[in-house]
């Protein structure tokens, strides 16, 4: 494995150069399968992330420096044991307190990146903004049109009757 | 979110609990065809499977304590033992490692649990409904007595059918005969339609009294009273059986086979046997009929006209309808005539209680024919050749129900829930074997008996009848007669990959396809939904006794037979297909949701409706019926006693505080 101090370039959708830890960067496995595939002197090239751009990019850096020192097995527990717990660190939370346009774009770009526990937890985050609402709260929440004609609603409605009130 | 691709949206469901998942399926069409994936709601299903929740736990105390731990390494270290990989914290890439063998693990168990197989298609999201929604118990409206005076004299079902709609999945018609002698029909169908002429459960004909009795005795001088006598005189479960193909029913009374005509509800042909009819098989033209009477088993082909009673005496009524001459005449039998000898089967002990038409040769109108019964063993016969016995597998149990799984059985050694060991490979190989499973349910030494034999073209995966050596299909075959039931089973069905049945304490259970894994359980008796009616007399009547109600006869409305025969029928079922078509443009499971219920038959004679959840579709009450039936003057007269009683009583409480007011006076 190479050094910890050993820093790498990657480039954003829209150009810019980021400079990042590799250790941090490593975070994504994408990244680190590449940079594992890639012989030494290459990767003082920028690496480029075509899908993914630059305020998203350092969002997501952020998230990977703060979580550098995570133990690996940390983030497994989470996809294994992510029963339904919902719960997110405090630190995770302030993170993700983002619009949420950029919040879609971090699970995209998390996503796209390999970082699962990043993943997690933008998943939890939307998960709780879900989480108890009605219907109609949650189409307003995620400005979603509602395309149903009022029969299909109704046959929905009816069909789904079975998990209301319990 | 329009953005986030599908899979991230399945992503984030998994963190939702499954009324979350619901009411997102609200939102939009997009939502709604991906959160009713079956992929995800097998995923909910399984993470709340008893299965899951035991590997979990082992799971959990496999980390928890140091010794064990010592010990899955050392069974892990066996050469080719368990296929996790010992996991080295040390190595690179440990956390990619790690996960990967965790989710290569969950996958396996997973694949261990799914009920399901290659060629078969569930509908997950029903399956969740049926595993955990609240169950609701409908009672179909009762018969009064034609000749009804003052008291209301109920009349007891003595037996249930159902009837499908050609080319239908789900059943739309309940036929019972009533005890009597008359035959009802109910509206079982729970078709879409208008909120008001939802005539689900409602009776919807009704043939006149004695119509199966009154052909042996002269009319005249028959009563409800002999008639109700012969109705439950034979006491068997499985006397009703629906053809819906021809819209006949046949109904057994005691000696008498009668066929009835659906849509008319007129007796066509009778039929006498030598000795009382203790069960029929199913009815599905142009396969015979095949009907077991106390001692013999005999095929009834409706082809052939049966309508000249055996002995001269009795041919009072005798109607003749085609004018052929008698095929079958009885007397042969106890003269021993070995001419007709080929007519009938003896059985050497009395009672056979179930007989089961294999579905698998339906097409050629051979085929299997199973009988349990009385006796320890199933007789399995072919219809090619049908008098002689093909074989018998030796149960020691007494068999009160016999059905069957279009499915291979999956031996025990291989697969139980409790100890998810499979590698993904053997399930499927396991699950491809071509073949049929058969439930029996019973009695053995006064505890409840769940058996399943396999059944399979390939010798080596059958329960080879022929064999008199048991020890060969030991393995084949599964006896529960440890937590089936404190008490004899009286019923037993394939509800959707399920098996259901019902025990003499009046449960309903629920179990995996292995026969052990428990699902649910639901007792008519205490859960029993019939609404506490608000009644307005002066003392609380009790209502009618609910106790001591047990199923005798579990009927799914739509019968796994039905949605599978497409692929028994081909004889070589093609496993490459993908079990999981999710795409909702050819979406496998084209039934409405909330079709699959149960329709029970108790012992005291009522029919119900066993739904899944809270919805109008699958749940009506009596007292709907009752207020429907009746006629304003009689609801005006109601009226009145109702306010008579009120008065009365406030009348009696003011006298009960006047009688305390004064003793308080007194002291």
């Amino acid at each position: 494995m190479a050094a910890p101090e050993s820093t790498i370039m990657l480039t954003s959708s829209d150009g810019t150069d980021i400079s990042v830890e590799r250790q941090v960067a490593e975070r994504s496995i994408l990244i680190k399968n590449l940079l594992a595939d890639l012989p030494g002197e290459a990767t003082t090239e920028a690496i480029p992330i075509p899908n993914v751009n630059e305020p998203v990019l350092r969002k997501v850096i952020e998230w990977c420096d703060h979580h550098k020192k995570d133990p690996p097995a940390s983030a497994e527990d989470d996809s294994d044991s992510r029963k339904k717990s919902t719960d997110i660190d405090e630190w995770d939370q302030k993170f993700m307190q983002v619009d949420q346009e950029m919040l879609f774009e971090i699970i995209l770009a998390a996503n796209y990146l390999d970082i699962k526990a990043l993943l997690d937890v933008g998943c939890k985050t939307v998960a709780n903004m879900i989480k108890g609402k009605s219907p109609d709260e949650i189409r307003k929440t995620f400005n979603i049109q509602n395309d149903f004609t009022p029969e299909e609603e109704d046959q929905i409605r009816r069909e789904n009757e079975w998990a209301e009130d319990r | 979110m329009d953005r986030l691709p599908g899979e991230l949206l399945l992503q984030i469901a998994l963190f939702l609990e499954p009324e979350d998942i619901v009411h997102l399926q609200c939102i939009s069409h997009r939502f709604l065809s991906l959160t009713r994936d079956h992929k995800l709601w097998k995923r909910i299903c399984f993470d709340n499977s008893r299965a899951e929740a035991a590997r979990r736990r082992k799971e959990l105390m496999d980390a928890q304590s140091p010794s064990l731990a010592a010990l899955a390494q050392a069974v892990s270290a066996l050469p080719g033992g368990s296929p996790l990989a010992v996991h080295d914290a040390s190595q690179p890439n440990a956390e990619m490692q790690k996960h990967r063998i965790a989710s290569r693990e969950r996958v396996r168990a997973m694949a261990n649990w799914d009920p399901s197989y290659p060629d078969e298609q569930i509908n997950f999201y029903q399956e969740y409904i049926h595993r955990h929604a609240p169950i609701s118990l409908s009672w179909f409206q009762s018969v009064s007595a034609e000749t009804s005076g003052e008291e209301k004299e109920l009349r007891e079902a003595t037996g249930v059918g159902l009837y499908f709609d050609n080319g239908e999945d789900t059943a739309n018609r309940l036929v019972a005969p009533m005890d009597d002698g008359s035959i009802c029909v109910w509206d079982a169908s729970t078709r879409e339609r208008g909120e008001e002429d939802n005539g689900l459960g409602r009776l919807v004909a009704r043939s006149p009294w004695g119509l199966l009795t009154s052909q042996s005795n002269d009319n005249t001088g028959m009563s409800i009273e002999q008639s109700k006598a012969m109705m439950t005189d034979t006491g068997a479960v499985e006397c009703v059986s629906i053809d819906s193909r021809q819209q006949k029913g046949y109904f057994a009374v005691q000696n008498v086979l009668s066929e009835v005509d659906l849509n008319t509800l007129q007796v066509t042909s009778r039929e006498r046997y030598p000795f009382p009819i203790t069960s029929l098989s199913e009815a599905r033209h142009p396969t015979p009929v095949t009907v077991g009477t106390n001692l013999t088993i005999h095929l009834h082909d409706s082809r052939v006209q049966h309508n000249t009673p055996p002995s001269p005496p009795s041919s009072v009524r005798c109607e003749l309808i085609g004018g052929t001459p008698p095929k079958n005449d009885f007397h042969r039998l106890f003269t021993g005539d070995p001419v007709h000898a080929s007519s009938h089967a003896t059985l050497s002990e009395q009672g056979p209680l179930s007989i089961l038409h294999l579905p698998d040769r339906e097409w050629d109108g051979n085929g299997d024919i199973w009988v349990g019964g009385r006796f320890t063993s199933l007789l399995n016969y072919d219809r090619r050749f049908f008098p002689r016995l093909r074989g018998t597998v030796h149960s020691g149990a007494r068999i009160s129900c016999l059905s069957s799984v279009p499915h291979a059985f999956i031996p025990r050694e291989l697969n139980l829930m409790r100890d998810a060991s499979l590698s993904l490979q053997d399930v499927r190989a396991a699950k491809e074997i071509p073949g049929t499973t058969l439930l029996a349910a019973g009695e053995y030494k006064g505890k409840g008996s769940l058996e399943l034999y396999g059944l399979s073209p390939w010798p080596s995966y059958t329960t080879l009848s022929t064999d008199p050596c048991s020890a060969r299909y030991r393995s084949r075959s599964l006896q529960n007669r440890q937590t089936a039931s404190g008490s004899k089973l009286l019923s037993v069905a394939a509800h959707g990959p399920k098996i259901v049945y019902s025990d003499g304490d009046g449960n309903l259970k629920w179990v995996e396809r292995d026969g052990f894994t428990p699902i649910r359980q639901f007792n008519i008796e205490t859960h029993s939904a019939s609404p506490v009616t608000e009644n307005p007399s002066l003392l609380s009547t009790i209502p009618a006794s609910w106790t001591g109600d047990i199923v005798q006869k579990i009927l799914p409305t739509t019968p796994i037979s039905a949605s599978t025969t497409s692929s028994s029928r081909s004889p070589s079922p093609s496993p490459s297909q993908s079990p999981f078509l999710s795409s909702p443009d050819d979406d496998p499971t084209s039934l409405p949701l909330h079709q699959s219920n149960l329709i029970i038959w108790t012992g005291d004679g009522r029919l119900g409706l066993v739904g899944f959840g809270r919805q109008k579709q699958t749940s009506f009450s009596a007292e709907e019926f009752e207020a429907r039936a009746e006629s304003g003057e009689e609801r005006a007269r109601r009226e009145n006693e109702r306010r008579y009683g009120e008065g009365m009583r406030r009348a009696l409480e003011a006298q009960a505080r006047d009688v305390r007011f004064v003793r308080g006076l007194g002291m």
